[in-house]
Order: structure tokens, then C-alpha cells, then sequence
């Protein structure tokens, strides 16, 4: 899917909210941080919206999205 | 009036009687999220129902306590009041507007016929052939008691169960001490924006380099009180971007808690503040967005995370939330892994000591429990899940959520009463990841909504059938993890794979 891309942008504390509210599952969290799977999500907003970190960023990319990384404290 | 009369050092209460303030089919005691969804649940299902608040608001840490940060899985009344706020712009990022908070709760309330009576404090529970029948409470109209076909305990204390006599456990094992406790506060005149666009935002959130750096300076005193920032939300609703945000902090903590002591309670309100006042210079002088700001207040409500935990019909492990053990009567699920804020030490402990083939492990429950701030012998490194594996190899699927059963809110000796909040039926660790704001909102909805259907069916609330109030539950929005799963006996309403 080209157009916005869902990815951590930094602030993110593993608090787990994304994965919560995440209706597809795209959101995965291991031990290089969270990863928003670019195929799985549908681009809803909600990871976006409810982050207490405000540290997931909608951006505009076209292409493979880059590796999204959670801040690793 | 008592005459003074004393018997071996104490003073001797003669007997009296008590007026009965009234007859309900539910009392809930205290009305903080858990109590609050609890009293709305029973009174939607058509009981009679009282919430018994000692403070002067619902919503217990969630707005007295300036805990407005609602974490965890969000559905039915915790989701309908996550919308009312969205509604009066009281909810952004997950941060809610405390004030706002008290009105929504006042409101769903009134809405679903529940009463609620604040400043009303439960001192004792009445039994009658081991089920509890009612409570005694004291107020400004004095002493009374209050008859109840069921209660519900979400004081948090777990303090009518305790008087009921139930079984109970209070801090870790050893020494008994609690989780640090935390006196969160505001701060105006704050640059958010600012802030975050920060390096420090951006790469060290936590705060973990910047209290380590300056631990050696003039600043030591605050990096005795905790290493790292626990969250940090913005006042939804207010002036918003504009350089004069408003912000809630958690970063005090007293250590070596008793919450269950008067004296120690207040210890630690008066240490909170002079530990809020100390931290709000610290942050003026270091934080990027904060040079204008200035300390509003401190919560109302001290920020207790776990004093009693009732033993129930099941006691929930910490091994329960390692390897997600599902329960088929659960009533709510929850992701937060072990969270146990230094009971006497700074940093957060998100690991638990178990046995892994004979050898000394330290398990995380999940992949948030890397994120600890105090560590095992060996560190970051030797953290694995329940199955032993470490680094890249370590795997929490399938699931990502691990179940609180019903079970957990029966306590074992009492009948006709339930437990819902932080003094669930829980080990230690445990505990630790089950008291998230909406964990107990949740588990505040179950006991009511089990309250209710256990007068509707005439059985005591642990012969409630299990799957029929998982039904109940899953029709009013609650989230039991039916789209990920199969629930036994409830296939018809699962989309999930067994």
C-alpha cells in the first residue's frame, strides 16, 4: 500500500497501547522495540491516536517503508 | 458521646445499636474505576446499588490521584467513558482530563440509577453464617449500617473484605513491604511542543541518561528518588501547544511503604510533596519546554499500586502472566506485564526469579519487560521468557494478552462478596502487571455485572455460571479476547483460532 506510512519516530516507552488497540495485529514489539508491519496495517490511525508518546508518526513515503525501531531506552 | 473508661491501657466502647441507612441489593465499596464500573454494571442490570466513596469524587487515582493515564485494554464501561471524554475534549493520547473524569463518572452514575454517597468511609463489615450481609460505615450522619444482599470490594485495600474475614497477603514475600508508592503532580507553563521535539524526547523519554548524569551533582537528590520518569501526560483540553500546556508527572516515590499504616500513609504524603517540589526545580533547570513552568499541585490521592491481595477461589502467578495461561472463566484480559516499582530501591522490576530446568532464570512476561530499570545479576542480557530463550530468540506469541479469571474475584471464605481492582487474588508479580487504570475498570465491571447476575439467577456469586457472565460481559463491549481466541462454551461468539 503506497502513501502514509505508520512508524516509530521516537519517545516510544513499550507501553504496549499500540498493540492493544491495533484491529489487525500489524503492531509487534520485541527486542530491538516496535515494529508496525507496513503490509498487515490499514492505515487506521488508531496506533496513532491513542499513544501516550504521541511517538508513532504518520508519513508520507511512498515504496518499502523503512525499519520501524522503538526507542530503546 | 462515650464516657471515659479505660481497661488495661485502652478505652472501653460500650455496645450500640445502629441505624440502618438503608437496604441495597449491591453496595460497592469505594468508587474508583473499579468501583465505579462495578456500581453502573449491577445498576444497568436493574439492581438496587450504593457506591460507598471516601473521598469526595469517583475515578479514585484516576483523578483524585492524577494517574490520568488510562492504559490497557479498553471496552465496555472503560471504553464508553474513554468516549465521553473524547466528547468534552477530555481525551487525547490516552491522557484524560481528571476533572472532566469525575463529572463523566458522576453522570454514567446518575444515567444508570446507581447511587453513590462520598465521604463515607467503611469501617467494618456486617457477616452473617459466613456471607456478608452489609457494612458499617461513618460520615458526617455518623455511624450506620448499610445492608446488602452483595458487595463488592473495590477499596482497593480491600479493606470490607479484610474486616469480613478473608484471607489476605500484603507486599512481596520476606518483608512485606508494598510496591513504592507515588504522589503524582501537575506542572503549568509548560513548552509540550517543545519538549517534544526534543533530543532528550526523542532519544532518552525515560529520563534514565539525564538523572544518571546528574546524579553526581548538585541534583543527587533527585536521583535518589527514582532513576527514570515513569510517564509523563498532557492535560487534555487546555490551552494545548501554545507553550503554556499543563502536564501530569510520575516520578516520586517513597520507599519501604506500610500502606496500611496511618502514620506511614502520612509519611509518605508529606514526603511526596517535598519530592514533587524538589523535582519540579530539577526539571525547570534541565528539561527542554519546561523553563516556565511552575508546580500546580499534587494529587489528592496517594498513588498506592497493591496493599492487601485477598485470597481467592484462584490466586493468579506471576508464571500465569509469563507464559499466558488462559483460564476459561476469564472476565478480562490484560497485556501489562510485571511493573513492581522498587519496594526499596529505585528503578521498576519487570522480571520474576523462577526456575527454568533446574536453573535460576529471570523471566519476562513480555517483551515490555526489557524496558526494567533495575536489573538481575548479569543485567539486560540474561532476561528471558518462560521458556528459557533470550535476545532475538525469545518469543511471546500466541498470544499477547493473558487472562484474569473470575475466580480471582471470588474471595475463598466469604460469600456474597467479590473483590475488583488492585486487591485481586494475586501473587505479588502478579498484581504488579494486573493494576493498569482500565485492568481494573474492567475487573470493576465483572464483579458488578457477576453481583447482579448472581441475585437474578438466586446462587451465591461463585456458582455464577461462568459462561453466562462472560456473555453479559462480551454484550456490554468487553474485550475477553474473543477475536483472538476461543473461549470454551462461547465458540458461537469467538472469531478467533483455539
Amino acid at each position: 500500500m503506497a502513501g502514509k506510512v505508520y512508524r516509530i519516530r521516537g519517545g516510544c516507552v513499550l507501553c504496549e497501547t499500540c498493540r492493544i488497540v491495533c484491529p489487525v495485529g500489524a503492531v509487534s514489539i520485541d527486542v530491538d522495540g516496535v515494529h508496525i508491519d507496513p503490509h498487515a496495517c490499514i492505515r487506521c490511525g488508531k496506533c496513532l491516536a491513542n499513544c501516550p508518546g504521541e511517538a508513532i508518526e504518520a508519513a508520507e513515503e511512498d515504496g518499502p517503508a523503512k525499519e520501524m525501531k522503538g526507542n530503546e531506552e | 458521646m462515650i464516657e471515659l473508661k479505660t481497661k488495661r491501657g485502652k478505652v472501653c466502647e460500650p455496645a450500640r445499636q445502629l441505624a440502618v441507612d438503608g437496604e441495597y441489593d449491591v453496595v460497592v465499596v469505594g468508587g474508583g474505576v473499579a468501583g465505579s464500573a462495578a456500581g453502573i454494571a449491577a445498576a444497568r442490570m436493574g439492581c438496587k446499588t450504593l457506591i460507598l466513596e471516601r473521598e469526595s469524587a469517583m475515578g479514585g487515582l484516576a483523578t483524585l490521584g492524577l494517574v490520568n493515564i488510562p492504559l490497557d485494554y479498553a471496552g465496555g464501561i472503560g471504553q464508553e467513558w474513554l468516549t465521553a471524554l473524547e466528547e468534552v475534549d477530555g481525551h487525547w493520547h490516552r491522557h484524560s482530563d481528571p476533572e472532566k473524569h469525575k463529572l463523566v463518572l458522576d453522570r454514567m452514575a446518575a444515567e444508570a440509577g446507581c447511587a453513590v454517597l462520598y465521604h463515607t468511609m467503611v469501617v467494618d463489615s456486617i457477616v452473617h453464617k459466613g456471607a456478608i450481609c452489609g457494612v458499617v460505615v461513618e460520615s458526617k450522619s455518623g455511624r450506620q449500617a448499610i445492608l446488602a444482599r452483595r458487595v463488592v470490594d473495590a477499596s482497593g485495600d480491600a479493606d470490607a473484605a479484610a474486616f469480613a474475614g478473608t484471607e489476605f497477603a500484603v507486599g512481596r514475600p520476606g518483608d512485606g513491604y508494598t510496591q513504592a508508592c507515588s504522589l503524582e503532580f501537575r506542572m503549568g507553563g509548560v513548552d509540550f511542543d517543545a519538549y517534544k521535539a526534543s533530543d532528550l524526547n526523542r532519544n532518552d523519554p525515560k529520563w534514565i541518561r539525564l538523572i544518571a548524569q546528574v546524579a553526581g551533582e548538585e541534583w543527587a537528590h533527585i536521583a535518589a528518588i527514582d532513576n527514570h520518569l515513569n510517564w509523563m501526560t498532557h492535560l487534555p483540553g487546555r490551552p494545548q501547544h501554545c507553550g503554556k500546556d499543563e502536564v501530569s508527572l510520575c516520578i516520586c516515590h517513597s520507599r519501604r511503604c506500610r500502606p496500611l499504616d496511618n502514620r506511614d500513609l502520612t509519611r509518605m504524603y508529606i514526603e511526596g510533596r517535598e519530592q514533587a517540589d524538589a523535582m519540579w526545580r530539577f526539571i525547570k533547570a534541565k528539561v527542554p519546554g519546561f523553563e516556565n513552568c511552575w508546580l500546580i499541585d499534587t494529587g489528592t490521592l496517594l498513588g498506592v499500586r497493591d496493599s492487601r491481595r485477598v485470597l481467592g477461589e484462584y490466586v493468579l502467578t506471576g508464571w500465569d502472566i509469563a507464559c499466558r495461561k488462559y483460564h476459561d472463566d476469564v472476565i478480562t484480559i490484560s497485556k501489562h506485564g510485571y511493573d513492581i516499582h522498587g519496594p526499596d530501591a529505585v528503578g521498576n522490576i519487570k522480571w520474576i526469579e523462577a526456575e527454568i530446568d533446574g536453573k535460576t532464570r529471570y523471566v519476562i512476561g513480555n517483551a515490555a519487560g526489557l524496558n526494567s530499570s533495575q536489573f538481575p545479576p548479569g543485567g539486560k542480557d540474561v532476561l528471558c521468557d518462560y521458556q528459557g530463550r533470550t535476545g532475538k530468540e525469545m518469543n511471546f506469541t500466541p498470544l499477547p494478552f493473558y487472562d484474569i479469571p473470575y475466580r480471582s474475584l471470588l474471595p475463598a471464605k466469604v460469600d456474597n462478596l467479590l473483590v475488583a481492582g488492585r486487591c485481586l487474588s494475586a501473587d505479588f508479580p502478579a498484581q504488579s502487571g494486573s493494576r493498569l487504570i482500565l485492568a481494573c475498570t474492567n475487573m470493576g465491571q465483572a464483579a458488578g455485572t457477576a453481583a447482579a447476575l448472581s441475585l437474578a439467577c438466586d446462587v451465591a456469586p461463585r456458582k455464577v455460571d461462568p459462561k453466562q457472565l462472560q456473555r453479559k460481559l462480551i454484550a456490554a463491549g468487553m474485550d475477553l479476547g474473543q477475536t483472538t481466541r476461543v473461549i470454551p462454551g462461547l465458540e458461537d461468539l469467538c472469531c478467533g483460532k483455539g
